[in-house]
């Protein structure tokens, strides 16, 4: 989408003396804030960041912005349509679907951050033991890969949920051993056109040991395009575990998640339609932010882009 | 040249085959436990528990239990229902036209929708048509399929009855398979959008348009005829990239709309516990898969000379 007017201009800091900064850091600083200028100046980007720090906050502060705690019935009120002392209307137990959500959003983001979390940290330690080490394990780890990615991620998911049986912990790890393959892929490519520049080879000659090497010459170098599919995968993950908890595979009542009480609404369709639309509405909402800004850094952080 | 591929390709599948299979058959061992007590539930008959660990192979060892297990699902035989007593390969047949016929509609939709957008999109880049498209194609995104799917039942078989909110396709026909469609394609449709826009912006910068412009062709000319071929190239890797996922959003898709397909079967089956049926669900989803992208990788070949496989 098209930029938008240009919002104030960032004071970058060129020579010491001027802004106190020395010229090297100015010099490393410099093209990183240009691009992140680039993030915020599109308007779909911004739009996204201010949804996806929206939900992050209503997530933390659940407990002081929720009108009611999320599992107390009002008897009297069940299937209430919105009004003024329940916003967003009541589920059939009569609790109220705001709270709900604002409740849910914390479900939603700790499994997207954790899974993901997961993901990055095992994709990316295999990722570059495979680019580093290559031939046999470079093989092994990346044709186990193949294998996961082989499967239709949801499937598998519901497969290996069915297997072990329904709980938070369960839908965090399947969700997150499911994305692994797609962090071991990027990392090793970024990491296999670093390996062979003379920064690394001077870092061999040196002396330093592979786990430095890799951790503090070859990470730093790799990350921004780990940095964009992380992102991505959050958004991924939250509509997983939607899914999930839609199909009662996820996160097990009374604790509120978005796809669960998607699934309890849709039994009240057509009588109480707002206990499916307003944690559909949730999920969309939550996902299209995170994607715009997603998308957004990648056009910043993607050099092909620049050029 | 393209034989040479065509085998490297087929050898290629070997290890992944082996690799799913195995995923596939280890699944029931996953389970905590014993998996007969877990197939049977806690108040299991002794008797009964033995019977279906020497049906089921589990009295020998694991890499045995494996090697006959796969000889079994070669020859067609994917076990027995636990729940319906049915043979579990029956149970397949007779959900898969279902899912099938729902892949295909999804896949109309999103053709029908994708490419005629992203096509305006790109030739009208930065307007406000293309603007609009953008959002919607990254809202289709955003839309869970099972939320998508619920509205429209709404509105278009509560409030304007068109079609039916849910049904097989032997009690609707086709009628049952619209909204589905729908639901399941426009995320998909948006995926397309996005990427027909894209690559056609990429060969609307080559040389070869700008002769087609200079020869003196009608604009239309030079996007229906010269760019749009060419820029659809790539709709051959999404589409095939893209099977997994309307495979697995068949499975939610089939439990909004009540539709009798292998999705509908693979959740069935886990209310039941029904382990033969979830592992034949599985595999069969997962073999379709890898078949899809077989066939898309093979396409390529032969749809782009250019690119060659060494």
């Amino acid at each position: 989408m098209g930029n938008g007017p240009e919002r104030e201009t960032l004071v970058i800091p060129r020579a010491r003396g001027a802004s106190g900064v020395p010229p090297r850091i100015a010099q490393w600083l410099r093209p990183r804030l240009l691009r992140w200028r680039s993030v915020w100046r599109s308007r779909l980007t911004f739009l996204g960041a201010v949804t996806t720090l929206l939900m992050v906050l209503v997530a933390m502060f659940a407990p002081q912005l929720a009108p009611y705690p999320y599992q107390e019935v009002h008897l009297p009120d069940r299937l209430s349509p919105p009004t003024l002392a329940y916003l967003l209307g009541t589920d059939q137990f009569g609790r109220d679907v705001l709270s709900r959500i604002i409740y849910g959003a914390q479900v939603s983001l700790a499994v997207g951050v954790t899974s993901t979390l997961i993901a990055l940290v095992l994709g990316v330690i295999l990722g570059c033991i495979a680019a580093f080490y290559g031939g046999w394990t470079d093989e092994a780890i990346m044709r186990a890969m193949d294998v996961v990615m082989a499967f239709p991620s949801l499937i598998l998911a519901i497969a290996l949920i069915a297997v072990t049986g329904p709980s938070m912990t369960n839908l965090v790890l399947v969700i997150g051993l499911l994305r692994v393959p797609e962090f071991s892929r990027v990392t090793r490519g970024s990491a296999l056109a670093i390996k062979e520049k003379e920064f690394v080879e001077a870092g061999r000659a040196l002396g330093l040991r592979d786990a430095r090497l890799i951790t503090r010459h070859i990470l730093p170098n790799i990350l921004a395009p780990i940095l964009v599919l992380a992102t991505l995968a959050v958004s991924t993950a939250i509509s997983a575990e939607a899914a999930l908890s839609f199909l009662g595979l996820g996160v097990q009542p009374p604790v509120p998640s978005w796809g669960q009480m998607l699934a309890d609404g849709r039994q009240y369709m057509l009588g109480a339609p707002w206990l499916a639309t307003f944690p559909g509405l949730a999920i969309s909402v939550t996902i299209l932010g995170i994607n715009l800004f997603g998308d957004g850094l990648r056009d910043a952080l993607d050099p092909r882009l620049h050029h | 040249m393209r034989l040479q591929f065509v085998l490297r390709r087929l050898i290629m599948l070997g290890p992944v085959v082996v690799g799913v299979t195995l995923v596939v058959f280890l699944l029931i061992h996953l389970a905590p436990g014993d998996p007969v007590v877990v197939m049977l539930g806690r108040n299991y008959n002794p008797e009964v528990a033995a019977n279906l660990r020497h049906n089921l192979g589990l009295d020998r060892p694991l890499p045995v239990q494996y090697v006959l297990w796969l000889w079994r699902m070669a020859q067609g035989d994917l076990g027995t229902s636990l729940h319906t007593r049915e043979p579990v390969a029956k149970l397949i047949v007779e959900r898969a036209p279902t899912t099938l016929t729902l892949a295909l509609g999804t896949m109309l939709v999103a053709i029908l929708i994708g490419v005629p957008a992203g096509v305006v999109s790109a030739t009208r880049q930065d307007t406000w048509f293309d603007n609009l498209c953008r959002l919607l194609a990254m809202l289709g995104v955003s839309m869970p399929v099972f939320w998508l799917g619920l509205l429209l039942i709404i509105a278009f078989a509560w409030k304007i009855p068109l079609f039916p909110p849910g049904g097989s396709l032997a009690q609707y026909g086709l009628k049952a398979m619209v909204l589905p469609s729908i639901a399941l394609g426009a995320s998909f449709a948006a995926l397309i959008t996005r990427m027909t826009r894209s690559s056609m912006l990429e060969v609307l910068r080559l040389d070869y348009v700008r002769t087609a412009r200079a020869k003196g062709l009608a604009e239309a000319q030079v996007y229906y005829r010269h760019a749009l071929k060419n820029s659809l190239i790539p709709l051959i890797t999404v589409v095939g990239l893209q099977a997994g996922t309307i495979l697995s959003g068949a499975v939610l898709t089939e439990t909004i709309f009540a539709l009798p397909g292998l999705g509908r079967l693979l959740t069935n089956s886990i209310g039941t516990r029904d382990f033969p049926l979830i592992q034949g669900c599985v595999l069969v989803t997962v073999l379709m898969f890898v078949l899809a992208n077989l066939v898309v990788d093979l396409l390529y070949t032969f749809v782009d000379p250019r690119i060659s496989y060494s």
